[in-house]
């Protein structure tokens, strides 16, 4: 398999980047590892939501987390914990879900270890952007994002 | 380095989603992507206000009602609808807005639409590439830096640890299916909710279509599969709901 430049770097830059990990015509010399990369700064978020928590050590290769805002989705609101280390995110969980009713609670119950699974797998998978149907899953994103923009993963 | 150094990305919350953006800017340089990207997203809005079924006030839903009156109507709205009819024939009554059990519903294809229009807007920004993704409809410009395409990984529909597969593309993809909202495509030839693919993905020029025939295909299965690659420039990717899966031929596995 080809591999780019693994930029977890990029995540923190964008949502998309969450799971935009790019392909590359030629070896690169980032072709090993995610871990050198540098990245522009995360642009203005546009979310009015409510302020991320941090909790940062100074430690190079810590453990840091975030807990995203509560994002809104068609059917909820969601907000997530991101635990990453250097460049490498190695946990998502839910640190919050309201729905509207108990039909979308469930679907949310089904959907979020998938979303949970998917942005690991999503590391390694060397693509620009998945397609697939979603209504939670951006409200995840999107407060995921957010998360990692509060621990400056760049 | 990264590829992703000059990458101007930004994600904004409309039409019931989060539509994400990511701009290489080109020789028009960084202010005017941003600039170009303001403006997408403007008109996304604008948008999401007419067509937007959510609102009994769009006029969408007043136009569905019957209570939208001739000098009320947005010009964007008989271009929708004749894009509707134009997706209608093409998939051979597979996606049928005007078959839906609540009445005209262009939901299936009007996502995809706004985002080509806004991708156009960002068209004329000098950008190197561009890429749009509502909610896993992607609209895709020009290239990312490095010379290499776009690369989309298309969501498994049951496991939740894996791709189902990664396919390069140009122009759009859209996938539907019923993982995530349960079974809410419907079937519009008996108006019954329809389960005949766990997964319907439509790679072509245009995202207005690949929206609508992704819809098509969840439908339509096997047939409107055979149906979509009969179209120029599109092609097709189905798992059933068995998990066997199906493609025509021009797909670019990777």
């Amino acid at each position: 398999m080809k591999r780019g430049p693994v930029a977890l770097a990029s995540t923190a830059a964008g949502l998309v980047a969450v799971i935009a990990l790019h392909s590359s015509p030629s070896p690169s010399p980032l072709a090993g590892g995610p871990t050198t990369t540098t990245s522009s700064p995360p642009p203005p978020s546009s979310t009015g939501s409510s302020p991320a928590t941090t909790t940062t050590t100074a430690l190079p290769g810590a453990l840091l987390s975030a807990v995203g805002p509560s994002e809104q989705y068609g059917y909820g609101v969601i907000s997530v914990k991101v635990t990453v280390k250097g460049h490498r995110i190695m946990d998502v969980t839910v640190a919050s879900l309201q729905t509207a009713e108990s039909y979308s609670q469930q679907l949310a119950q089904q959907a979020i270890p998938m979303l949970q699974s998917e942005v690991l797998a999503a590391q390694s998978a060397h693509v620009s952007a998945i397609s697939g149907a979603t209504y939670t899953s951006e409200a995840y994103l999107y407060s995921l994002q957010s998360a990692l923009d509060r621990l400056h993963v760049s | 380095m990264t590829l992703l150094d000059d990458a101007v990305v930004h994600a904004e919350p409309v039409m019931g989603t989060v539509v994400s953006f990511h701009l290489y800017p080109g020789s028009g340089g960084d202010f005017e992507a941003r600039a170009a990207l303001r403006a997408a997203c403007e008109r996304l809005h604008r948008l999401d206000e007419i067509f937007t079924t959510w609102s009994p006030a769009s006029a969408m839903s007043r136009f569905r009602g019957g209570r939208l009156r001739p000098h009320e109507v947005p010009a964007e709205l008989p271009v929708v609808l004749e894009l509707c009819r134009q997706a209608r024939a093409v998939s051979g009554g597979w996606f049928d807005p005007w078959a839906m059990p609540g009445g005209l519903d262009p939901t299936g294809l009007v996502k995809g639409w706004a985002v080509e229009q806004a991708l156009g807007l960002l068209g004329g920004a000098g950008l190197e590439g561009a890429m749009v993704n509502a909610g896993g409809d992607v609209a895709l410009l020009g290239h990312p830096p490095g010379g290499a395409g776009w690369r989309i990984g298309i969501r498994h529909p049951w496991r939740a640890d894996a791709l189902a597969c990664v396919i390069e593309a140009e122009g759009a993809v859209a996938t539907s299916g019923c993982y995530e909202r349960g079974a809410h495509l419907v079937d519009p030839r008996n108006g019954r909710p329809s389960q005949a693919a766990a997964s319907a993905t439509v790679i072509g020029p245009r995202l207005a279509f690949a929206d609508a025939l992704a819809t098509a295909l969840a439908v339509g299965g096997d047939e409107a599969l055979e149906l979509i690659g009969g179209l120029a420039g599109y092609e097709a990717y189905l798992i059933r709901a068995d998990g066997t899966e199906l493609a025509t031929a021009g797909v670019v596995f990777s």
